[in-house]
């Protein structure tokens, strides 16, 4: 079980200005494209992460290395980030000189004899190949079937997709710096450093209007303007890749599959609001995006990217990670700040907001995992090229996590705007067979549910508003007909319930209030007139809840009572329809 | 209050490490190293004890009713010796929908009788019902023992497993935290 991305990582020299950063630089494109282009030995990428372990991929690495080597083919087997297609993995990518990259899904032990002499023998239409591509999924070149194969650009799974954060998954491995900084890495932070002044990058980022990833969707450009104004030092930055809400898991891939991009972005931070200090707070769940990030801050370290006087541009600044304790309340900008201080983590009362009195009271900036790794793409390539993508006043690209009874259960990068309908069907490739749809929870367990009423709908953070569905953390489940809405509805109250960290009455008490009523729902004993007890405290929970949490805690179970009231009436005693009807668990 | 024994837990290792990484800069620096010091001893032993809190308390000069309020608030942390085996279910929305409780109310309630974080009496396994999501869902349902992943389980196959734990004399330490900075 200990094996994971384990590839050796060449040693990280030290960069002590920015000709040395450029040399590196260069040189590490230059290894970078001649092993990618195969001219040497063919490239057999393995995509690894906590699910495509949970799937045996270590299995198939063994296989790869024992085989070739019994065969004598002199391969170069790496291990890299994984490309978001979980519903197909183990993924392997295959590049020979000659070919086009080959993606092959689904693959087992079993498979590897067949995909090796394919490429020995210069078949590549063996085992189960998903689609050719060129270099990587962002790029637009649209390559012809290769010996019957067909282009990936044309999968469904890729074809809306547009990746900028996730523009590397898959293609680099996440243990290597090298291979970060071949692909652009570190690049904007250089550019920055010398060629910015800290107002131009905060200029930037508000052109951009790139807003909060993590729930709220505050822009960022305007609370790093707020940090980098508020008197008080030294100042921080915390980037809060806490993540505990149910259905959600693209903060940790992103920390597992590309975790420099995440440190480039807060680094970006850092120095556009003058903060010597970089924190990040990762969920203690998730061992390996916990150890891919400690490696990545370990080598910026080596490489002097982070520390005193970074490539001698005169900023210095250092980068703290810290690990949560089990709370979801602590993913609460605020409760985070308690947290990293070492109390309880409870929300307090805003304002002051925290780009004014944040950690130790210091003015602090709190953004998203994937608010901070756009950083270095806007400051690479420009805000007004990143507001040119996306719709109203939802710029940019959104990273969605999909689970369920659905067939591309998986993660995607979408620009705004595309439709409810176009997620759930194409991207994410419609439902299981024998399933039918019935509802998308939206936003974690904080949103309301999506019906099929809502594809046309747009995903932005306004679009899906109306219908009572939320962005949010963009952590989605969709469910079929089987599954009953009352189960549901105590689940996620539930969840809160225990959540909840008891500072407040309204969502301490009130969530158990709604458990107990939802409680006898679920025993078939609800009264009808119960329901109106549930909408009525929960508009009281809302509206009286110091912190998200609260606040959000009842809107699911008010959004399937107005879209499923039936069934909840159908488990009443005093319902004319009462059915009994088995727990969805059942 | 909870009565905590630590014959397990080598104190002397404890303060080594605590010495060596978590030794703070100023007061601001020590509280901040309360929570990365009690993940650090749970991940070595597997839960942190009534004296591991007091050395770290004394080392961090801070009080240890505030050491304690803190690690009382974070579900992670254990107060007991865990089992052999750590069993985790994952009940998060996408397991759910697709039989997680089932797999609870069927075999884990009735087969093990634990309630959260208990733990057999042969001290076997400790059981933990996960409520987030175990990042794998198209796995759903999902299981995960001593950070390893069992996929896809039903009740024939989480049977199975605990069978096998319930025999297995446990090799592996069960450490599922990993807070610890220097593992
Ligand atoms: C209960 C609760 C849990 C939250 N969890 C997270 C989280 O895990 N990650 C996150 O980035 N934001 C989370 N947030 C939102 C944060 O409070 C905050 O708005 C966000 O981190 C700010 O970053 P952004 O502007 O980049 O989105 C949570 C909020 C609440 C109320
Ligand atoms: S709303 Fe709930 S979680 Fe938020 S502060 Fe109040 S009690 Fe705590
Ligand atoms: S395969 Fe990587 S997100 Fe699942
Ligand atoms: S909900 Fe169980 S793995 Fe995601």
């Amino acid at each position: 079980m200990n094996v994971h991305t384990s590839s050796a990582s060449p040693t990280v020299p030290h960069l002590a200005d920015r000709e040395a950063f450029n040399r590196y630089r260069d040189a590490a494109t230059e290894r970078y494209q001649r092993m990618m282009s195969a001219v040497e030995r063919p490239v057999v990428s393995i995509a690894m992460s906590e699910c495509t372990r949970a799937k045996g991929v270590e299995d198939v690495i063994a296989a790869f290395t024992a085989q070739s080597g019994a065969r004598g083919m002199d391969l170069e087997i790496r291990q890299v980030g994984c490309f978001g297609n979980c519903y197909a993995e183990p993924v392997v990518e295959v590049r020979k000189a000659g070919w086009p990259a080959v993606m092959y899904g689904y693959v087992t032990a079993d498979d590897v004899p067949a995909i090796l002499d394919g490429i020995r023998d210069d078949r590549a239409n063996v085992a189960r190949p998903l689609g050719v591509y060129f270099d990587g999924p962002a790029d637009e070149q649209r390559p012809e079937p290769f010996q019957g194969i067909p282009p990936l650009k044309d999968d469904p799974f890729w074809r809306l997709q547009q990746r900028i954060v996730l523009g590397k998954a898959g293609l680099i491995d996440p243990l290597r710096l090298d291979e970060y900084v071949a692909r652009g890495g570190y690049a904007s932070y250089a550019k920055a450093l010398f060629d910015m002044t800290e107002d131009e990058v905060i200029a930037e980022m508000k052109t951009s209007n790139v807003r909060g990833r993590g729930g709220a969707g505050f822009q960022a450009g305007i609370k790093w303007e707020s940090a980098r104004a508020s008197v008080g030092h030294p100042k921080y930055v915390c980037c809060n890749a806490h993540e505990g809400e149910p259905n959600v898991f693209k903060d940790r891939k992103m920390l597992e599959l590309d975790p420099h991009e995440v440190i480039e972005g807060i680094l970006i931070a850092c120095y556009a609001i003058g903060s010597d200090r970089g924190y990040i707070y990762i969920g203690g769940e998730y061992p390996l995006a916990i150890r891919h990030f400690r490696h990545a801050v370990q080598e910026a370290v080596e490489a002097g990217l982070i520390g005193d006087n970074v490539l001698d541009s005169g900023f210095t600044v250092e980068m703290v990670v810290r690990v949560g304790g089990g709370a979801y309340i602590c993913g609460e900008g605020s409760a985070m700040l308690y947290s990293i201080q070492g109390t309880r983590g409870q929300p307090r009362t805003k304002p002051p907001r925290s780009v004014e009195y944040g950690l130790w009271g210091r003015p602090t900036v709190v953004n998203n995992v994937e608010t901070l790794a756009n950083a270095p793409h806007i400051i690479e390539k420009g805000g007004a090229w990143y507001a040119s993508i996306g719709v109203d006043k939802s710029q940019g690209t959104k990273v969605y996590t999909m689970g369920g009874n659905i067939k591309g259960v998986g993660m995607s990068e979408l620009p705004f705007g595309v439709t409810t309908g176009e997620l759930i069907n194409e991207v994410h490739l419609g439902m299981r067979d024998g399933f039918k749809f019935k509802g998308l929870q939206t936003g974690g367990v904080s949103g309301g549910v999506l019906t099929e009423e809502d594809f046309d709908l747009p995903m932005t953070f306004e679009g899906i508003e109306p219908a009572g569905g939320l962005i949010g953390s963009a952590g989605f489940v969709v469910y079929d007909d089987t599954t009953s809405m009352v189960d549901l509805a105590h689940y996620m109250i539930e969840f809160n319930r225990n959540e909840s960290c008891g500072k407040c009455t309204p969502c301490r008490l009130g969530t158990q209030a709604l458990l107990e009523v939802l409680d006898r729902f679920q025993r078939g004993q609800g009264r009808v007139a119960d329901l109106d007890v549930i909408m009525e405290t929960s508009d009281q929970i809302i509206k009286l809840s110091l912190c998200g949490l609260g606040q959000a805690a009842p809107v699911p179970v008010q959004s399937m009572i107005l879209k499923f009231r039936h069934e909840f009436e159908e488990r009443c005693i005093d319902a004319p329809k009462r059915q009994e009807l088995p727990l969805a668990a059942d | 209050m909870f009565k905590l024994t630590g014959e397990d837990i080598d104190l002397d290792w404890v303060r080594e490490v605590l010495a060596e990484h978590f030794t703070p800069r100023d007061y601001q620096e020590a509280q901040e190293l309360i929570l990365p010091s009690l993940q650090e001893v749970q991940e070595r032993f597997g839960y942190v004890s009534e004296e591991a809190v007091s050395v770290i308390a004394s080392h961090l000069d801070i009080s240890e009713t505030r050491v304690f309020g803190v690690m009382t608030f974070y579900n992670d942390f254990r107060f007991r010796k865990p089992g052999a085996h750590v069993l985790l279910i994952c009940n998060g929305m996408a397991c759910r929908v697709v039989g997680s409780q089932r797999l609870i109310n069927e075999v884990i309630y009735p087969r093990l009788g634990l309630g959260e974080k208990e733990t057999t009496p042969d001290g076997q396994i400790t059981m933990q019902i996960f409520p987030g999501c175990l990042g794998a869902c198209d796995q759903a349902p999902l299981c995960m023992v001593d950070g390893a992943y069992h996929a896809q389980m039903d009740n024939t196959k989480l049977s199975a497993l605990i069978d096998e734990l319930l025999t297995n004399d446990g090799e592996e330490a069960a450490t599922t935290t990993p807070g610890g900075t220097h593992a």
